[in-house]
């Protein structure tokens, strides 16, 4: 009879969403469902949250309540492939000025076979974006719908990090600096450029850029001290962790620890003068899909560890750290498959984001 | 039937070999002109492991593709025969161009123009693959050709 209520109880549990994790101190409950590949979730306050779908929908969730209406004014994106609306991101005043910052996918002018990543800013007023300004438009377009990168950050000082995937079919072009394939891009908040970017006096580059050699970059943190921490998809194997100085060469595709995904060697070597390494790499691939700093309360023993999700097999992983170097990675909640998004919530509580069409929030947090 | 069977298998090998090669020449020559520094033992590993690594540890074993491609076009080219003045190495290197054409073109339409095999990235790599389908049609010809001459 304690068997069968038992196992009642686990199955109420089991099919109401709600799971504990046992000594971990923590449970995790699915708060939304029904989303389109969601992609980036933004916190306007512990009650309200914007969450992008990569088809193209900004959507609204208001006390755990995903609002049927998504936010009008949403410029038209490229939904195709990796292709679509990306990241949501408010600007660091967002209180005055109610600015928010979307990255996404979208066809070029004129060009309608080719496409770039775009990132726009506009004022959001009620359920719409109004006031839109294009931030930035990656040069030169490309044909392939992969590769954008699309994360974005606010630096201390204001200015804004965004990160620009080598397109695949344009890996070589992550050496040069005459293009946004494989860059992590540096801009004021009105997409102007500022006068300490590290390429500001190198003919031929772009003056946007502040970093190179990178692949598919799809993670970037800031912490407390301004170190920069970025991740990126490797091929077959090669993932890489990295800290991002302004003018470094990370050395995609001249140097890596992954091979193509046709088996064949991109590079056989690893290593190169003037070309950064990684803080850690996965052999094999991860394909890391976002990562967080945490600084909650919520849990304490996490302050000042990085959280990647993961979309193969589809997992967060916590590395604990000590300075930049990693001491410990811990694989958590690989129960939920691909892990799209991990964001913190105001009161600390952490947001996962799974992939797919029936897309979920799942909450995590610490059992009282 | 069977000198049919590994005459084919071999211009699979052919089309195979020289994909991986026109492959590890093209990574090669480009990280050569950004001074890395490539030397005769890492072009010979280097075209080794690609030979090995496209043909069975690709997300998408490359030789399979190539064997499918061959396949269709070489069963095609045969029942064309009879109805064309072409010589049988003319018409299996037709063919043999004719798939690895296909197979770059289908693999990247079915990845949304991504480019699975790195040497197909430009109109050139494209050419010189098409030339690998040539050469492997047209050893498959000419061993027709000579079992053809057995029979008579």
């Amino acid at each position: 009879m304690k068997i069968k209520t038992f196992a009642l109880v686990l199955t109420l549990l089991i099919n109401s969403g709600l799971a504990f994790s046992g000594g971990h101190g923590y449970k995790t409950e699915v708060v939304v469902d029904g989303l389109d590949h969601p992609w980036s979730v933004a916190f306007i306050s512990d009650t309200h949250w914007l969450v992008t779908e990569l088809s193209g929908g900004l959507r609204v969730v208001v006390d755990g309540q995903l609002d049927p209406n998504p936010v009008s004014g949403v410029p038209q994106v490229f939904f195709t492939g990796q292709g679509g609306l990306s990241e949501v991101r408010l600007h660091p005043n967002f209180s005055d000025n109610k600015l928010i910052y979307l990255s996404f996918a979208a066809l070029g002018s004129g060009e309608e076979k080719l496409n770039a990543l775009v990132v726009i800013r506009g004022r959001l007023e009620g359920n719409t974006l109004v006031e839109i300004e294009t931030i930035l438009e990656s040069y030169p377009l490309r044909k392939p719908a992969a590769h954008y990168g699309g994360r974005l950050r606010f630096m201390d000082d204001g200015t804004l990090l965004i990160t620009s995937g080598d397109g695949f079919n344009y890996r070589e072009k992550a050496q040069m600096l005459d293009n946004h394939f494989g860059k992590i891009v540096r801009v004021e908040d009105d997409g102007t450029i500022p006068d300490d970017n590290p390429f500001l006096n190198t003919a031929g580059a772009l003056k946007d850029i502040w970093s190179y050699g990178h692949r598919n970059p799809q993670g970037l943190v800031i912490s407390d001290d301004g170190t920069v921490f970025s991740h990126e998809h490797g091929p077959k194997g090669g993932d890489e962790l990295n800290i991002i100085v302004p003018g470094n060469n990370y050395g995609w595709p001249a140097i890596t620890y992954g091979v193509d995904y046709s088996g064949a060697i991109i590079s056989p070597f690893t290593g190169q003068e003037g070309m950064e390494q990684p803080i850690k790499y996965w052999v094999p691939s991860i394909a890391p899909s976002s990562m967080l700093l945490y600084r909650g309360d919520m849990f304490p023993q996490w302050q000042g560890d990085l959280f990647i999700s993961a979309l193969v097999p589809g997992d967060v992983r916590r590395l604990e750290m000590d300075g930049q170097e990693v001491e410990n990675e811990e694989i958590l909640w690989s129960e939920f498959g691909r892990i799209r998004h991990i964001a913190e919530a105001p009161d600390g509580s952490l947001i996962l984001a799974t992939d797919g069409s029936d897309g979920k929030l799942i909450k995590v947090s610490a059992l009282k | 039937m069977l000198i049919r069977i590994k005459a084919f298998l071999i211009s699979v090998s052919i089309a195979m070999g020289l994909v991986a090669i026109h492959t590890s020449v093209t990574n090669l020559l480009w990280l050569s002109s950004i001074d890395m520094p490539i030397s005769l033992g890492i072009i010979i590993s280097t075209i080794a492991s690609d030979i090995i690594g496209m043909s069975f540890q690709g997300e998408v074993p490359v030789i399979a593709l190539i064997l499918i491609g061959l396949l269709i076009a070489f069963c095609t080219a045969g029942l064309l025969f009879k109805r064309t003045t072409l010589s049988e190495p003319k018409l299996y290197a037709l063919a043999g161009g004719t798939a690895l054409l296909a197979t770059v073109m289908l693999l990247s339409l079915a990845l949304g123009s991504m480019d699975l095999i790195a040497g197909a990235r430009t109109s050139l790599g494209r050419c010189i693959i098409i030339l690998a389908g040539i050469l492997a049609g047209y050893y498959f010809g000419v061993q027709l050709t000579k079992v053809a001459n057995n029979e008579d």
